[in-house]
Parts: structure tokens; C-alpha cells; sequence
């Protein structure tokens, strides 16, 4: 709604500017009736405007570039033409006009010509739209978003997305099935409405969406676990242990990952190295349950990876297609491609042993994303014996890479599995749209979506009045549309080292990825979209 | 969406389409060698609607030289609704339209902010051209408006109005 009306109030804005611009006021033509006051205008102006001679007898004289006023003989002289009282044209010559035969002299100033405002105000409009413009080539991401995403309630903004599926899955072989935790809702009604928006200049192709739901008490959380080459996992919780405190290198931290108010712990990267590390130490203190804790966390992508992706679009230049084929086809290469971005790591979780005073090394998050918040959860298996009422936890990094926004603690009750729903109606436009349902629901075929899609999913709950955990499975891949700025020009050497020696490109491209990195994260994460229209689509 | 596009180009197309001032009226530039009355449109109260050259403004009333059939008549500002001049043609800008919807395209997600600001904003431009060098009622006195008729000084006495 804030949005809107600022919306609303941009364009009334820009509708008053234009509008205070120009002016309807008479002020270019003026007439004299004698020779004296067009003696006077001429000499306080100190130039010869081009004048227009109403004779007595109806007909009218216009002098060109060059008059006089003989005020001995009583003539007004020059180069013009003489039109008669229908202006038909009598004559084009020197003339002389004596006083007596004129009835009025006019002249027209014309060197303020409105039309020229008019013409500013289209000057200052492109200026800004240029401005927009350059922005985007240089953040694709931030102006074409990326992946499908999901929003529950009609929410609309892409910064709130609630869930963005399959993240890195840029080609057929690197799909892949991804869970996001949604919300704990309690549900009056039977159905669960989310809506699906591709948003970006990409073709999807999902081949799963469902639902996952749990019942849940009202002080129950069931939370998401996923580490690399483990399944996902769920987890039945109770109890919420705030964060005590957090140091990001001796700077307090804590108002910055104590609540879920998107109010995000981030730093810039290390201008030398793109692969430098940070660490942040919590404190939770006086936990009165120290039984199967485990750790949920906040946290998305910065926009360091899509900051890459572009980058190595940039280098392939018009091979892009060709590189694309390979890598579908070679899995080594693939294979190197995925590595290159492990290389940037996860967020590493550790818990402080204090009988060998060191730290125990736990899991690593990896969820890939910068638009929705992930919602991950960690068991931390802390020996009981060795656990008291306080808990200290560290966390370790990639400078620049992670957003975090909340940490907190609770009590595992159990490990559940939550039902998956597959959806019993699709929107398109409000319409159920039967055919395309039934794309969605069959796991052996592609749903596929184009910029600007957008529908409406309903699932069907297996009781209403009831507290649910919800989770968004969604499988599959994307195909991003190329832009012209891509191909003009390749660097398959940057390329080369970016594949195969991936600790030296990190180095080498720290200082120009600062250039952008400041602009890039303020904009993006400042910027407020409300209402998007995007008109690629070519259905 | 496809709705949409439509629907702006319906209405550039509507836009474009506005009715042309007679030749006689010239471009800004050409007011300098304009040797003829401005256009005037006159609405009446009793709705009528009659256009033409201005000729000359006298004391209570005007005299337009009508075009169709071409006739000179003389009319009270008594009976007057609304009056608009036209001095020199209007400018017009509606091209713009297109053109910078078409640069939105190119914001992307931001499109949804500055496809209305640029329609608004060029749109308005595009209106205001279209009132470009036109003058009404409110905004022009009665002796300014003498100066934009075919005989400032009033209509010499030896000139019939049949004769124009």
C-alpha cells in the first residue's frame, strides 16, 4: 500500500513538474501604434526584431532582416513583402512606407520559443530512464530477478519473496528438487493459496511444486534441515532461545540477528580476495532445557554469485550456446562449473567444545538465492554432559557472501515428515486453467512458465482450524534469455581461469567486483518494487 | 499483457489521430511571415460551434472568416461558451509514447515503477503540446486577442466583409 502511494505520488509529482513548466501566459507579440513607442522598444532592446506593417488600407508589409525608420522623411524602409487586404501577395522589393499609410506596427519576440521547454522536460525524463537503464546492464539481476518465485497472501514484492525454487539449476542437467520453509500459519479454511511469478527474463521449466504441511500446537515449530549429499529433514521443535549476543570481530551485532525484521547482517567483500573468510561468535545464554538443541537461521545470498554467473556469461561472449551444449554434455565440465562456485562456501556452523577448548566443526549451510529468505535449522548433538546453560556458537563465512538475518535456538522434540499436497487447482488469470494443472502434477512432464507469468495455486488441507508448519518443494530448471550486451564481446582466458584455477580468479576479479558491489547491494536492497510489469511476454 | 500493449497503442493511436488546424496556421517559427488571422473555435451557449480565421475583435463581438462555406460573420462574446485561439500549430510529441514505454523495457522489474512515470509523464508532454500556442478564454484579454486577428487596427472602412 506504502508503495502505491508512492507511486501515486511520483507521478503527481512528475504531473505537477510538467504542468509548472509551461506557462499560457500572451507575452511574444506587440503592437504599436506609431513609429515613436517601436523607435522606443527598438533602441531599450538594442536590436531589430522583424516587423509586420498593418497598412490603413488593409494590406500588410513584412520586413524580413533589415528596416529603418526615417523620422526626416517620414518612411519606414526596407527589404519586405507587401500582401493586399485578401494578403494576396502585391509585392517582394524594397519598400518605402510613409507614416501615414500605416495603422499599426507589430513585432513578434520569438526567441523564447515554449516549445523548447517541452522539449527539456523529454531531455530530463531520458536522462533518467538512461540512467535506469545503465543500472540494469550493469546489475542484470537486480532489475530481471531470477528463478520462479512464490508468495503467500498476494504479497507482491520481489525483495519479500517467500520462496525462490531451483536457484542454481541455469540448465537442464543441473535441476534439481529444493525445499523452503514458508510460514507457521493457522488455517480456518481447508485450502492454502500461494501464488507463482516468473519474474525474470528466464524460461522455467518446473517439473514439481507441492506443498509440504505438518500439523503442528500452537507452540510447536517444525523446522527444515539440508546439508550437501544428505536428505532433507524436518524437525519437530518447542521452546525459542534468543541470542544472547554476537561479535562480528569485536563489534556487538546482536540487534542485527536477534529478530526476524529482515533488518540483515551483512559486509563487503575483501577488496584482495573474493574468497576471504569471517567469522561470528553467538552467545545463548541460560537455556533451561539443554536437550537435542538445535539452531535455526535466516539467511539468503548476497549478490556476489549472480555478480559471477553474469560475469562468465560476459566471457563467453557469442559462444555462449556453443560453451552451453558442452556443458550439458560433459559432466567434468559441469562439474567444474558447480565448483568453481563451492569454492565461495557455505556458512559453517561450529559449537565451542570447552574440554579440548576448541571448536567442534557441525554442518554447513548452502542454500542458493538472494531473493527469499532461507529458513534453515541445524541439530547441534551437543554432548549433554558437557552442555550447561550457555551455548556458544561460531559461525564462518565468505566476506560479502551471506546475508544473515536471525539465529536463535530451540528444543528438538522429534524428527517428522511433513505431507506432501500436490495442488488441486491453478490460476491463470483467475481462470482455472485445467490443462496446465495438470502439466504441473505430472512428474514426467515440464510446467513451463515465460516472463510475467503468473499464477494462482490452491491446495487442499486435510483439516482446517489447525496450526501448520508449511515448506515449498519445487523441482527443476531455467533457461535464462539471452541479452544482446552478452554476446558483444568474450574473454575465454578469463573464462579459462575462472573453470581451472578458480583461487586465482577470485583474487584477480576482488577489485572489479568493489566497483560494482557498494552501488549494487544499496540499490537492489533499497529499492522497493511494488507492482512489476514486465512486457516480454510472448505467449 | 498482450491486453495491455494493445490498449496502449489503441490509445497512442487515438492520440495521434488529433484534428489538424487549417493550413494557414503556421509553426511557431513562421509566426514571423504569418500574414493572416489566428484560428479561433468558438462554443456558443446555445452549443453551436463555428471556427475560422480571426479578422477582427471589435468592442462586443468578433468577426471570423469561415472557411466552408467561406463567409465572414460577426458574433457577441455575449453568446459565448467557449472560446480557444490557435496562433501557431501545436507540437506534437505523442511519438514519445512508444518510445519510452519501449526504454522501460529495458528496467526490467523497475518497468513496473517507470512504464507509468514515462506513459504519465510523456503522455502530459504530449497534452501539453497538443495546448501548445493555444490561448482560451481565461487566458487571453480582449486586447490581446485584437492582436492575433487579420486586421489589428479593426477592419479598414474601405473593405467589405463579402470581399474577403
Amino acid at each position: 500500500m506504502k508503495i502505491k502511494s508512492l507511486l501515486i505520488f511520483i507521478v503527481a509529482i512528475a504531473v505537477f513538474v510538467i504542468n509548472s513548466c509551461y506557462s499560457t501566459k500572451h507575452e511574444f507579440r506587440t503592437n504599436y501604434s506609431n513609429h515613436k513607442s517601436l523607435l522606443y522598444k527598438v533602441n531599450n532592446d538594442k536590436y531589430l526584431p522583424y516587423l509586420k506593417v498593418h497598412l490603413k488600407d488593409g494590406g500588410v508589409c513584412i520586413f524580413e532582416d533589415y528596416w529603418k525608420i526615417d523620422t526626416t522623411k517620414n518612411l519606414i524602409s526596407g527589404y519586405g513583402i507587401l500582401y493586399d487586404y485578401k494578403r494576396n501577395k502585391v509585392k517582394e522589393e524594397q519598400l518605402d512606407l510613409h507614416f501615414n499609410s500605416i495603422a499599426l506596427f507589430e513585432t513578434n519576440d520569438l526567441t523564447k520559443n515554449p516549445e523548447n521547454k517541452l522539449y527539456k522536460m523529454y531531455g530530463a525524463l531520458l536522462v533518467g530512464n538512461l540512467a535506469v537503464t545503465i543500472y540494469c546492464r550493469l546489475n542484470p539481476k537486480s532489475c530481471f530477478g531470477s528463478c520462479p518465485t512464490f508468495y503467500i497472501d498476494n504479497k507482491d514484492n520481489l525483495h519479500y519473496s517467500d520462496a525462490e525454487g531451483f536457484s542454481s539449476a541455469v540448465l537442464p542437467s543441473l535441476e534439481y528438487g529444493d525445499v523452503d520453509a514458508l510460514e507457521k500459519i493457522y488455517m480456518k479454511e481447508d485450502k492454502f493459496n500461494l501464488t507463482l511469478k516468473n519474474e525474470a527474463l528466464e524460461t522455467h521449466y518446473i517439473k514439481d511444486i507441492s506443498l509440504m504441511a505438518y500439523p503442528i500446537e500452537e507452540n510447536q515449530r517444525v523446522f527444515h534441515s539440508k546439508f550437501e549429499n544428505e536428505k532433507d529433514k524436518f524437525y519437530l521443535s518447542e521452546n525459542t532461545y534468543n541470542l544472547s549476543s554476537a561479535l562480528d570481530e569485536n563489534v556487538d551485532i546482536t540487534s542485527d540477528l536477534r529478530f526476524i525484521d529482515k533488518i540483515e547482517r551483512f559486509s563487503l567483500t575483501d577488496s584482495n580476495n573474493l574468497l576471504s573468510k569471517e567469522e561470528i561468535i553467538l552467545n545463548f545464554d541460560d537455556i533451561y532445557n539443554t536437550d537435542n538443541l538445535g539452531m535455526q537461521i535466516h539467511f539468503r545470498q548476497s549478490l556476489l554469485t549472480t555478480y559471477l554467473f553474469y560475469s562468465m556469461l560476459d566471457y563467453l561472449g557469442n559462444d555462449i550456446s556453443d560453451y552451453f551444449i558442452i556443458l550439458e554434455n560433459k559432466k567434468e565440465l559441469s562439474d567444474k562449473f558447480k565448483k568453481f562456485f563451492d569454492e565461495l562456501g557455505g556458512i559453517d556452523v561450529y559449537a565451542w567444545n570447552e574440554r579440548q577448548n576448541s571448536w567442534d566443526f557441525l554442518n554447513s549451510f548452502k542454500e542458493s538465492g538472494p531473493i527469499a529468505i532461507n529458513k534453515q535449522f541445524i541439530p547441534l548433538n551437543l554432548d549433554k554432559k558437557l552442555t550447561d546453560k550457555n551455548v556458544k556458537l561460531k559461525l564462518v563465512l565468505n566476506k560479502g557472501y551471506w546475508r544473515v538475518d536471525y539465529v536463535s535456538l530451540t528444543n528438538i522434540i522429534s524428527e517428522v515428515k511433513p505431507v506432501k499436497i500436490k495442488a488441486s487447482e491453478l490460476l491463470s488469470e483467475d481462470v482455472n486453467d485445467e490443462k496446465s494443472l495438470k502439466l504441473l502434477n505430472d512428474d514426467d512432464e515440464y510446467f513451463v512458465t515465460m516472463p510475467a507469468d503468473e499464477y494462482g495455486l490452491r491446495f487442499d488441507l486435510p483439516k482446517k482450524e489447525q496450526y501448520y508448519e508449511f515448506f515449498l518443494f519445487s523441482k527443476g530448471y531455467y533457461l535464462e534469455w539471452m541479452r544482446p550486451e552478452w554476446t558483444e564481446q568474450k574473454e575465454l582466458s578469463r573464462l579459462n581461469e575462472m573453470i581451472n584455477n578458480p583461487k586465482k580468479y577470485f583474487k584477480t576479479e576482488a577489485r572489479a567486483f568493489k566497483k560494482y558491489e557498494s552501488v549494487m547491494e544499496e540499490e537492489f536492497w533499497n529499492s522497493r518494487i511494488d507492482n512489476k510489469s514486465i512486457i516480454y511476454n510472448e505467449k | 499483457m498482450k491486453n495491455k500493449i494493445l490498449v496502449i497503442f489503441i490509445i497512442f493511436g487515438i492520440l495521434s489521430c488529433t484534428p489538424k488546424p487549417p493550413s494557414y496556421v503556421t509553426d511557431y517559427d513562421g509566426l514571423r511571415y504569418n500574414r493572416y488571422g489566428s484560428y479561433i473555435e468558438i462554443r456558443f451557449v446555445n452549443d453551436t460551434f463555428f471556427s475560422g480565421e480571426l479578422i477582427e475583435v471589435k468592442e462586443e463581438g468578433l468577426v471570423l472568416l469561415r472557411h466552408n462555406p467561406r463567409k465572414c460573420q460577426y458574433f457577441e462574446f455575449k453568446d459565448f461558451k467557449k472560446l480557444k485561439m490557435q496562433v501557431a500549430k501545436p507540437v506534437n510529441t505523442y511519438w514519445a509514447i512508444p518510445i519510452f514505454a519501449v526504454i522501460s523495457i529495458s528496467h526490467g522489474l523497475y518497468a513496473g515503477l517507470t512504464l507509468p512515470i514515462n506513459l504519465i509523464s510523456t503522455f502530459v508532454i504530449g497534452f501539453k503540446g497538443q495546448r501548445q500556442n493555444t490561448y482560451n478564454e481565461e487566458t487571453i484579454s480582449k486586447e490581446n486577442l485584437k492582436k492575433f486577428a487579420r486586421f489589428p487596427q479593426g477592419l479598414p472602412e474601405n473593405i467589405k466583409l463579402e470581399d474577403l
